[in-house]
């Protein structure tokens, strides 16, 4: 279980992230939506120890993540920025097998055990046929599924996500977001995840939190937060709200 | 699309032995080059047959230790530069460029002034220097991570002021350093078996510790927020592998000076031959360092004959327009 206690932490002057309080349930798929500079990424910081907080706490298990060690807590929890970084001559495989670091000693040998995992994760992701290939010979869509398999590798309880589908066209996204909802499913690993298009996260989410400002605005199930209040109070846009034929969830049209 | 034969380790490997025969090659062209021509085989029986005589004394005790220092040296400031362009994710980076070598070069010289008596005080106080500049470089270009831009601006500022204040204490106090004008620029004459022995040391620490903390280099390459998700201490790997390139550059400076341009441009050379994974990257590095810096002191005491020119003027002449055929892209055709 992932929980957000009044977290408070952002810049010396300008706090980008205000009083923020929610509770991830295990194994479900939040998606965080907001407009650009709502602090949806500095929050992804903090989560993963790279931001110093300034009041309040992030726990996991009713545990501070300051009390875990890095190791430890990357057992636990895997985050992909948006547009991570990578040599151009970094093999697919090699990539993925970093996933394994938090459980290596300090020679960093890869045990027999580990090559299974690095196998199952990118046999899981699709990418066999690609894994000794360099990463600049991928495509977006290609690239991220590396990345999410590096992740997998990792084994963890939490996976969260910086807007995962970003320059990807919409086939590639939609492919994207099955392999996340199946890694969700299949495997039970609680995914958290930053995402522009409001329409996907109602479609892939059990439940979405609105921030704005730093501040979070409404938590609930997307029947709860699309809805033409919130979208006018968020993002300042005038929509009509349908309901999708098949499945039930709620998608919007700007008016 | 086929696996491409110059990603497999294989490759890789044979590149690592290529870069061995390299070092050879150039260890017997230094020791046997200069003002006394020896061949090889003569090399070899100067070395471990003979006890005496002109030869074993112009090899063994004058040609020997010169160019295992200079090897030495390539080693250090290689390993130094690659290290820091990782941990700065800069390819600009490297001991020189930032103002390492000249904060070594500072301590070093006001050791040498201050306590002239005690010699084998110079690394670790190049290594103070050393380590203070890379901190001071890391204040002044650090916004939410380095900015290549400031890094390479501080770095000139830096390193000028520092350059200044080390030929400023060697024109006050010509008589305590040796050779002042090899000092500032870097140079290999006179190297002994005493300043062998006070570099082999570092260049071994240093490359064992280097290559346990490779694949921790490799995944500071993905960004901190990658690097801090796989469970890697981001704050603390930064400092290990700053202490360790100061401690790199610093057992370089305290025994050749101020040389430039091999940490910055031995790197470059090794990431075009066998790519950017640390794992090799490091051994290539440190070969073709030893090599490169070998074969430049040969070429500076040949050269010019009976004359000698500091290696650190060499480094500069060969090392200035690769530098410039590197920025002009020179790395990205090379790779494919």
């Amino acid at each position: 279980m992932l929980e957000s206690r009044k977290l408070t932490l952002g810049y010396e002057q300008h706090m980008v992230i205000k009083d923020l309080s929610f509770c991830i349930k295990p194994h479900t798929i939040t998606t965080i939506i907001g407009p650009n500079g709502c602090g949806k990424s500095t929050l992804l910081k903090a989560l993963s120890k790279n931001k110093k907080i300034a009041s309040g706490d992030i726990f996991i298990d009713n545990q501070s993540i300051h009390s875990y060690s890095h190791k430890t807590l990357a057992k636990k929890l895997a985050i992909l920025p948006q547009s991570p970084l990578v040599p151009d001559d970094f093999l697919v495989r090699d990539l993925v097998s970093y996933g394994r670091n938090p459980y290596l000693d300090w020679m960093g040998r890869l045990k027999e055990e580990d090559y299974r995992i690095i196998d199952w994760a990118i046999n899981e992701t699709g990418i066999t046929h690609l894994q000794n290939r360099k990463m600049s010979t991928m495509s977006g869509g290609e690239r991220q599924s590396a990345w999410i398999a590096m992740a997998l590798a990792q084994q963890p309880e939490i996976l969260l996500l910086d807007e995962p589908t970003t320059y990807l066209d919409i086939a590639h996204q939609h492919e994207v977001l099955e392999l996340i909802k199946r890694i969700n499913g299949e495997m039970g690993i609680t995914v958290v995840m930053v995402l522009h298009d409001i329409n996907q996260a109602s479609r892939y989410s059990d439940r979405i939190i609105a921030m704005k400002e730093g501040c979070k605005v409404i938590e609930g199930s997307p029947k709860e937060v699309v809805t033409k209040e919130i979208l006018k109070e968020i993002f300042g846009i005038d929509a009509n709200i349908y309901e999708e034929v098949s499945y039930g969830y709620p998608y919007f049209i700007v008016k | 699309m086929k696996t491409d034969f110059r990603d497999t380790p294989r490759y890789k490997g044979m590149v690592l032995i290529g870069l061995i025969l390299f070092v050879i090659v150039s260890l017997f062209i230094s020791i046997g080059l200069g003002a006394y021509k020896v061949g090889p085989m003569d090399i070899i029986k100067a070395i471990f047959v003979e006890k005496s005589g002109m030869n074993h004394n112009i090899i063994y005790n004058i040609r020997l230790p010169r160019t295992f220092v200079a090897g030495l040296v390539g080693v250090c400031l290689a390993l130094a530069g690659a290290i820091l362009q990782g941990i700065m994710r800069n390819s600009l980076a490297s001991p020189s460029t930032i103002g390492i070598t000249s904060g070594a070069g500072l301590m070093s010289v006001i050791c040498l002034v201050l306590f002239p008596q005690y010699e084998y005080l110079v690394t670790p106080a190049a290594f103070v220097g050393a380590v203070l500049t890379t901190v001071l470089i890391f204040i002044l270009s650090w916004k939410d991570g380095i900015n290549p831009l400031r890094m390479v601006l501080a770095g000139l500022a830096v390193s000028s002021l520092l350059n200044a204040l080390v030929d400023l204490i060697l024109i006050f106090f010509p008589d305590r350093v040796h050779n002042t004008l090899g000092f500032s620029i870097g140079s290999l004459s006179v190297k002994a078996w005493n300043d062998f022995n006070r570099i082999w040391p570092y260049a071994l620490i240093g490359f064992i510790v280097a290559m346990i903390l490779s694949k921790k280099l490799n995944i500071l390459l993905l960004g901190d927020e990658i690097a801090g998700s796989l469970g890697v201490n981001v704050e603390r790997l930064r400092v290990i592998l700053i202490l360790l390139t100061s401690l790199l550059a610093a057992s370089a400076v305290s025994v050749v000076g101020l040389i430039s341009f091999v940490g910055l441009i031995v790197p470059h050379i090794s990431r075009i031959l066998i790519g950017s994974d640390y794992k090799y990257l490091l051994p290539a590095s440190a070969l073709t360092g030893a090599g490169v810096l070998m074969l430049c002191d040969t070429i500076g005491r040949v050269v010019a004959e009976p004359m000698e020119i500091p290696v650190g003027i060499i480094m500069a002449i060969v090392g200035v327009p690769f530098f410039l055929y590197l920025l002009r892209g020179g790395i990205k055709s090379a790779r494919k």
